[in-house]
């Protein structure tokens, strides 16, 4: 399959710091792929994000080593507009890229710079409205959104132009469980369609099940490159002490020191109620053992 | 907690949703005109007066016609006191430092004073009822570039933006214990020079994530750009731009002719 | 839950709407928060979370209704006075932030409640090292990450060393030790100096790790309030507030662990079942 992004040899630092942000950073992403990107704060994952994304060096200055491809497109040759009509992104801050002044005017920002016909646009506004939970506020003041309400908008409008690749950089921080867990089933559907995306969170949990691969960053360095499935099914005792445990982990390693489990159980939650349901059912183990375990 | 990125507040009015913006834009700059065409303070004030009911009209609030109304007094004022000093025709008043104050004078000062106030408030009422959006689509109509109407549409953006900033910081200074309606005179104003500073770069800060957010939708990409707001001029548009053109022909003939016009040689 | 004879915030019958126009965003909301209580507000986006919170310290008053601090109205405190009782840390970090440098932003709080300068710098040094901000301090804060930025403003309000915290999602965007250093501290705060802290949050395992009681927004109004196993295992007025409880909740209720006699909100306490049940 060809590629959708390649990223070469990739440092960069801002102008106003010299210290630098990305170090050598090297991978390529598979059309059609998902890929999870995750590293303690601060370690450059939104930074990575603008070199996509060719905002930075387009609109950001900096001094950039390497090259990124974006299907086949230099992001040093064209600018951050341009790359714009190949790869969609949704921002960390929901408020900030907010550009309309109703929610309408905010979906059709993309499409309009793209000439899309106006009733093809605004005919497309009320699916993605209802996928966000935002169906009732299309004609609504962007700045009266609550924060989690700005963070919706902002996944509908980088829907709005039907991006190929996209980048979605913490796009579920502020949004309650149940939101969570929808934008989650759009990013499956999303993938269904054949979309390329690339997603930051550092809420591990429910990327496992969607994600191919794991992008795994320290110190401005690409440090691993896994698969989900394999990621916890070792011992990470004192590595990535950053990294949040999804309770089933932590579960499951205090039932693996308590001599319960005998491997790394499943990290997906429907699989990990099955093995759990076979524990009980075969129940040999000893009985009191101090759990401990990491958290 | 900031209150949008612009003046603009849709709402039911004739003046928002009836008039194109293209006839607006043609109003406001007939207004311009016709202020520099009289100088005397009965039309001028004759203007200002329907200004006044087109704001209502246009359901300004009016918190906003009273802070507009506040500012005509100053400039009003400020002008009776400037004016006077340099305008010799008219009746003698009374001397004050050497200067014999004339009729004419003040009346020039009320006059001008009045001319400053009705910009403001043309303006003003212009960026209440035509959105942004709307702006930009417009020039898209007028074959213009649409890069130019953004950059028209963004700039009308900045004073609300502001605006907006300034309330966010006094909001949470206030939340760590800055009060801005206690002291004096001279301690408030210090208060409020204070946030003059972070405000502008935060300013700038704001300008540059607005740049971004606007090119990460592929904004400038092509040449052309579609637009949902449909503008569309209609006959009510071409009636009153013609109403527009009659008044400023009417304008022109009464300045020729001396009548409104307080002081020939003067604009 | 300390009960002492007068809450130290009370919410009377209080609703609010942002506008004449429009509907109220909060309805008739009784609340009663005693001094040393730790309290989770959670609920759907929307449902009035930040809106409630912004009416503890008097950022918002009341259309309807009262809300009495120490028994007394908030609208009749001072700002000074309102500022040296209670901290409010902003939703968007980018609402809070407008100083020079992360250091004078931290400083801003202590000064304008008047600390002497010694105490400033030393409250200020303490609460950055907290974030792990102080090798950050000579920059400008627009130079910081949004999870930096997030904990600058935690920081600048911690720095006030003041009584009563409210928090508005006070964890979003940080990593593991990000999050735990801000909730130990909390809580260490909560129970070593009774300090009252209001926090909202969208993470349920931080509400279940950290937090003892619990208040569930739906739609304007207080749906639950109570212990927080008791909340976290109320499916049916969770899903009402589009909450999903802790994923250990989840797996217990598919294994027929939810018996009644205990609770399962956190990870030991799954465990531990887990081992008895064999
Ligand atoms: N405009 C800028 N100028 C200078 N330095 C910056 C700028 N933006 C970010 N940085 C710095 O670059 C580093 C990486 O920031 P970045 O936002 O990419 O991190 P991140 O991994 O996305 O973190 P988080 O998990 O908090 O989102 C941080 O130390 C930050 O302070
Ligand atoms: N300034 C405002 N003007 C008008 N309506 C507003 C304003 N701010 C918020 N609202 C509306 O009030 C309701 C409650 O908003 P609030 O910010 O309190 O929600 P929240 O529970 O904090 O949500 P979130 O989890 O997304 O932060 C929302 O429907 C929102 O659209
Ligand atoms: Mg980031
Ligand atoms: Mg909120």
């Amino acid at each position: 399959m060809s590629q959708s992004v390649r990223v070469e040899k990739l440092s960069f630092h801002y102008n106003n710091d010299t210290r630098w942000i990305l170090k050598n950073v090297s991978f390529e992403i598979c059309e059609g792929d998902v890929v999870g990107i995750v590293g303690p704060s601060g370690v450059g994952k939104s930074t990575l994000c603008y070199c996509l994304k060719g905002i930075i060096p387009d609109v950001i200055p900096g001094n950039l080593v390497g090259n990124v491809w974006i299907d086949n497109i230099n992001t040093r040759q064209v600018s951050a507009g341009k790359i714009a009509e190949h790869i969609g992104i949704v921002f960390q801050d929901p408020e900030s890229q907010i550009v309309g002044l109703t929610v309408e005017e905010e979906l059709a920002f993309g499409p309009e710079n793209m000439e899309e016909d106006p009733a093809e646009i605004l005919s497309r506004m009320p699916v993605l409205l209802d996928l966000v939970g935002l169906g009732t506020f299309r004609r609504q003041e962007t700045y009266k959104l609550s924060g989690g309400q700005k963070q919706r908008l902002a996944i509908a409008s980088a829907l709005m132009m039907h991006p190929k690749i996209l980048i979605l950089d913490e796009p579920t921080s502020e949004l309650d469980p149940v939101g969570r867990e929808e934008v989650y089933q759009a990013v499956r559907n999303l993938k269904e369609k054949g979309v390329t995306i690339i997603l930051v969170d550092h809420h591990i949990e429910e990327m496992l099940d969607v994600v191919d691969r794991l992008l795994v960053f320290e110190d401005g360095m690409l440090v691993e490159d896994s698969k989900p499935r394999d990621f916890f099914q070792r011992d990470l005792t004192g590595k990535y002490t950053w990294l949040r445990r999804p309770q089933v982990v932590q579960v499951g390693s205090m039932l693996h020191s308590a001599g319960v489990a005998k491997g790394f159980m499943n990290p997906l939650e429907e699989e990990f109620i099955e093995e759990l349901r076979e524990i009980l059912a075969s129940g040999n183990a000893p009985d009191s053992v101090a759990a401990g375990g990491e958290r | 907690m900031p209150s949008g990125y612009s003046l603009y507040i849709d709402r039911p009015s004739f003046l928002h949703q009836k008039i194109d913006p293209r006839t607006k834009t043609f109003m406001l700059v007939a207004t311009f005109v016709l202020s520099l065409l009289f100088n005397g303070p009965i039309p001028l004030a004759v203007m200002f007066g329907l200004l006044l009911a087109a704001s209502r009209w246009g359901m300004v609030p009016w918190p906003l016609v009273r802070v507009l109304l506040m500012t005509g007094i100053w400039f009003i004022a400020l002008s009776v006191l400037i004016w006077p000093w340099y305008v010799r025709e008219g009746s003698d008043l009374f001397r004050l430092f050497g200067v014999w104050i004339t009729s004419d004078g003040v009346l020039f000062g009320i006059a001008m004073g009045l001319r400053v106030t009705i910009m403001v408030m043309v303006a003003t009422l212009w960026m209440f009822t035509t959105s942004p959006q709307k702006i930009t689509a417009s020039f898209l109509k007028m074959g213009l570039p649409y890069k130019a109407g953004m950059a028209v549409g963004s700039s009308i953006r900045l004073v609300p933006l502001i605006a907006g900033e300034w309330a966010t910081i006094v909001e949470a200074q206030r939340s760590r214990g800055v009060d801005y309606s206690q002291g004096g005179l001279l301690s408030r104003a210090k208060k409020s020079v204070q946030i003059l500073g972070p405000m502008l770069l935060r300013s700038i800060d704001i300008a540059q994530a607005l740049a971004i957010a606007m090119e990460a939708r592929a904004f400038g990409s092509r040449s052309g750009r579609t637009s949902i707001t449909e503008v569309r001029l209609v006959s009510l548009d071409k009636w009153v731009m013609g109403f527009g053109l009659v008044v400023i022909g009417f304008g022109v003939f009464c300045r020729i002719h001396g009548i409104g016009v307080l002081l020939r040689n003067y604009l | 839950m300390a009960t002492d004879a007068m809450p130290h915030i009370e919410f009377d019958q209080v609703s609010f709407r942002y506008d004449k126009s429009t509907p109220f965003v909060i309805q008739d909301i009784r609340l009663q928060i005693y001094t040393g209580d730790f309290v989770a507000l959670i609920g759907q986006n929307g449902s009035g979370k930040t809106t409630l919170a912004k009416h503890v310290n008097g950022i918002l008053k009341p259309s309807l209704g009262q809300v009495l601090v120490n028994g007394r109205a908030s609208q009749a405190y001072k700002r000074l006075e309102m500022a040296r009782l209670i901290g409010y840390c902003y939703q968007n970090p980018d609402h809070q932030i407008f100083s020079q440098t992360v250091e004078a932003e931290v400083e801003y709080g202590p000064k304008a409640i008047g600390y002497t300068p010694e105490k400033v710098k030393e409250q200020s040094a303490a609460a950055l090292e907290l974030v792990e901000l102080t090798h950050r301090r000579k920059v400008h804060p627009s130079m910081l990450g949004r999870g930096e930025r997030q904990r600058l403003a935690v920081a600048s309000i911690l720095a006030m060393g003041v009584s009563t915290l409210v928090v508005d999602e006070p964890t979003t965007g940080l990593d593991f030790v990000g999050v735990t250093r801000i909730m130990d501290l909390l809580a260490s705060w909560n129970s070593r100096f009774n300090t009252t802290i209001v926090i909202i949050t969208h993470d349920i395992s931080v509400v279940a790790d950290y937090i003892p009681r619990v208040v569930l927004m739906a739609q304007g109004r207080v749906l639950l309030d109570g212990p927080t196993a008791d909340v976290l295992q109320s499916f049916g007025e969770l899903k009402e507030a589009a909450i999903r409880p802790p994923q250990v909740t989840r797996i217990a209720h598919a294994l027929n662990l939810l018996d009644g006699t205990r609770s399962i909100v956190r990870v030991p306490e799954l465990v531990e079942a887990l081992l008895q049940r064999r």
